[in-house]
């Protein structure tokens, strides 16, 4: 067992104090902290200069008049104003008369003085916005030099469209606030069940986030996946220096063949171990930040780890095999190809049962090895999970196929690393399975 | 009863249609510098990766050490293979360190024996670099270092010098007969019969997969000596060899006379001796290049083979 450590701890020195494994596992964690880090500085560094927006208005002054009382209300309430300072910029209109200027003559002058920054953009109202029998003159034109800025236009659009509707609701003879507010309705909002505490008192539900639910199940086998897709290609090129560099004659004399592959394989499990591990927690710490621990619950903290170690046992079981059976990474990509498959399916599968993770084929599925280590995952991940029995022997069945896959992959690593040649086809590989003692 | 490092009983092993050993047995010797000698191809790294329990025989009996089944893993045997394996982007320490310890060394001693040997092997302070910036003659000297760091009671050599220029092989040489006069049991296959005649205490010598040859270095040149005999005269001795009756000239250059005798050769010194002085006269032994030649009367090519092998720098 002794032997086995160290190559447990060759190997996994030898893949994780790399450049570039180590620069993929914190590369996203470092993104994520520095946008959230950057989130914070930039929120007290926002573009606070006046947006001077001049209107001409062609509805006799009607609509500017109801720009400038809704700029007033803005400018002075949240989220202009929050605690006490101001936190986004002032929308300024100002009335341009334009005398006896043609259109393009305003059109130029106007655009040279946002050109000069003497205003942010203006605004021309046609004469017969209000007019909903119009059908000329009907609209209202937004001129800038920021064409990526929508906060202005936005707010444009919405007040001027409130103060239209107001006008064509009263030409008609309707009270558009009563219309509001008998038109109200507030929408189905989502929650989970209510339930009792260890008192018996009843504990409010708490609401339900759609996208959360969604995103979680989806997030946690995406993990899974990358956990043991990022160990094994680097276990496979392990594997395969060491067949190709004639390391593995060397080492078969100090330790036996399984003694190498199992500690390759711990080795593997460690790497995804790690991987997982640095994103769970940045997981949990984000979560705890936001006050939305419940998203994810217990139990996917509790299932996430036996599933990734079975996962990581099978997988890294089929890509040792297999690397030590080929003679370099040209030879292993056919194989690969499958093995992703596998892998991949799970996935697509997950995205599928999302809405109805406790279906019979969901169910069933969720059993079969090698995919129910992603499945059962999925299924756990959605609230409020399956039945524990579920899980017990979907990770039963897991565990049996990750023995099964170490033993036959014991057979074709101790012939495999040390054959030369044509790589061996899918039959050859069977009766090295048989044969090999 | 202490067991012996190797025993081999009528061992076979075929590749496919190829026959690589045939019918081998042998027997290493505890505390001997054994040498399995033959041309490229002939199945000596073959019957070593059969010893070391990396391949298994056809059919025949093998023992190492008295364990007839044994696994490749054998902390009592190390093993250099011919063609090297050492991880490129390791540091020389670890790299030693490491393979000390697969061998059941602690990690400090594996790094203490390997302080040593680098330091007497001419590695002093290269510990900490990258395999990847050493030379070829360098990384050679780490895979030895990896091989006897654990000091193995039984070390297999396969073709050790090969690719070694002069300096370095005889640091080599002087290193593994150290060891074997430390006890060690020393096995190593070469197609360099200088080499194993210089060095081994006995030799094994495989053509075509099967012995042809395996006794102690003196019993085969005994063996094997022809009655030829050089005499080198010395300044004003005018005998000459040619007169004297049964006695036929192989070689003659100004005082040097390399001759064969049909008889009694001491009546040849004593005829030398009558005219003057001389300076040197011993029997002519074969060489186990020769003896090979004698024995297994190989194809030109492979004579050619064995003979650019001599010095591989």
């Amino acid at each position: 067992m002794k032997k086995v450590l160290h190559v447990l701890i060759n190997d996994y020195r030898q893949i994780v104090f790399t450049k570039s494994f180590l620069f993929s596992l914190i590369f996203p964690v470092v993104i994520y902290g520095g946008m959230f880090l950057m989130g914070i500085f930039v929120s007290d560094k926002s573009d606070l200069r006046d947006r001077r927006v001049a209107v001409v208005d062609e509805t006799d002054g009607v609509l500017y008049a109801a720009m400038v009382e809704a700029a007033e209300m803005r400018n002075n309430a949240s989220p202009v104003i929050a605690d006490g300072r101001q936190a986004q910029p002032f929308f300024l209109p100002e009335l341009y008369e334009k005398g006896e200027l043609s259109r393009n003559e305003v059109l130029i002058e106007l655009s040279d003085k946002v050109r000069r920054q003497e205003l942010f953009a203006f605004v021309w109202i046609g004469p017969n916005v209000v007019d909903v029998q119009a059908s000329q003159g009907t609209t209202i034109e937004y001129y800038s030099d920021s064409p990526t800025y929508r906060a202005l236009p936005d707010w444009i659009n919405r007040s001027l469209r409130e103060r239209v509707e107001e006008i064509r609701f009263e030409e008609a003879g309707l009270n558009l606030r009563e219309i509001r507010r008998l038109s109200r309705f507030d929408g189905v909002d989502r929650y989970r069940l209510a339930e009792r505490d260890s008192e018996g008192r009843v504990v409010q539900p708490s609401q339900d986030n759609q996208l959360a639910a969604v995103l979680i199940p989806i997030g946690i086998i995406m993990l899974l996946f990358f956990s043991i897709q990022m160990s094994m290609p680097v276990l496979l090129n392990s594997v395969i220096e060491e067949k190709m560099q004639r390391i593995a004659e060397v080492l078969l004399s100090s330790v036996t063949a399984f003694q190498l592959l199992l500690g390759k394989l711990l080795a593997g499990m460690a790497v995804g171990l790690t991987f997982s591990l640095v994103y769970l927690v940045t997981l949990g710490f984000s979560l705890a930040m936001y006050d939305v621990s419940a998203w994810v619950t217990p139990a996917v903290y509790v299932w996430y780890f036996p599933f990734l170690l079975t996962g990581l046992l099978t997988f890294g079981s089929m890509f040792a095999a297999l690397s030590a059976a080929c003679q370099d990474l040209k030879d292993t990509q056919n194989f690969i190809g499958v093995i992703m498959m596998v892998m991949i399916l799970p996935i697509i599968l997950a995205v599928l049962f999302i809405q109805s993770p406790d279906t019979r084929m969901a169910q069933i599925l969720s059993m079969v090895p090698p995919i129910g280590n992603f499945l059962m995952m999925s299924r756990i991940a959605i609230s409020p999970g399956p039945e524990t029995w579920q899980i017990w022997l979907s990770l039963f069945n897991q565990l049996l196929f990750a023995w099964l896959s170490i033993w036959a992959a014991g057979r074709i690593f101790r012939i495999g690393i040390l054959s030369q040649g044509k790589a061996p086809g899918l039959r050859e590989l069977m009766r090295w399975i048989i044969t090999s003692r | 009863m202490e067991c012996l490092p190797v025993e081999m009983e009528g061992v076979s092993k075929s590749f496919g249609n190829h026959r690589a050993v045939e019918d081998l047995s042998l027997v290493v010797p505890e505390g001997q510098l054994y040498g399995i000698i033959g041309p490229n191809g002939s199945g000596k790294t073959t019957t070593l990766r059969m010893i070391l329990g990396i391949i298994e025989p056809d059919s025949g009996q093998l023992a190492v050490y008295g364990r007839r089944s044994h696994p490749a893993a054998n902390d009592d045997v190390a093993y250099l293979p011919e063609e090297r394996g050492i991880y490129r982007k390791l540091t020389v320490m670890r790299q030693l360190t490491y393979f000390g310890q697969l061998k059941g060394m602690s990690g400090r001693a594996a790094r203490a024996a390997a302080t040593d040997w680098l330091d007497r092997l001419g590695l002093a302070g290269w510990g900490k670099l990258k395999v990847e910036s050493l030379s070829k003659g360098m990384s050679q000297k780490v895979q030895f270092i990896a091989t006897i760091l654990s000091r193995p009671r039984l070390l297999v050599l396969d073709e050790p010098f090969t690719g070694l220029d002069p300096v370095n092989m005889e640091v080599m040489k002087e290193v593994i007969l150290e060891l074997r006069d430390q006890g060690s049991t020393i096995l190593f296959s070469t197609h360099n019969m200088d080499t194993a005649e210089l060095m081994c205490d006995r030799i094994c010598m495989i053509y075509q997969g099967r012995k042809v040859l395996d006794d102690p270095l003196a019993t085969i040149k005994q063996r094997y000596r022809s009655p030829a005999v050089r005499l080198v005269l010395g300044e004003g001795n005018g005998f000459s060899p040619a007169d004297m009756a049964g006695v036929t000239v192989l070689r003659q250059q100004g005082r040097l006379w390399e001759v064969m005798v049909e008889g009694d050769e001491q009546a040849l010194l004593r005829h030398a001796v009558q005219a003057g002085s001389v300076q040197q006269f011993n029997a002519l032994e074969p060489s186990l290049h020769d003896i090979f030649v004698k024995i297994a009367r190989p194809k030109p090519e492979e004579i050619q083979s064995m003979r650019e092998g001599e010095v591989e720098v």
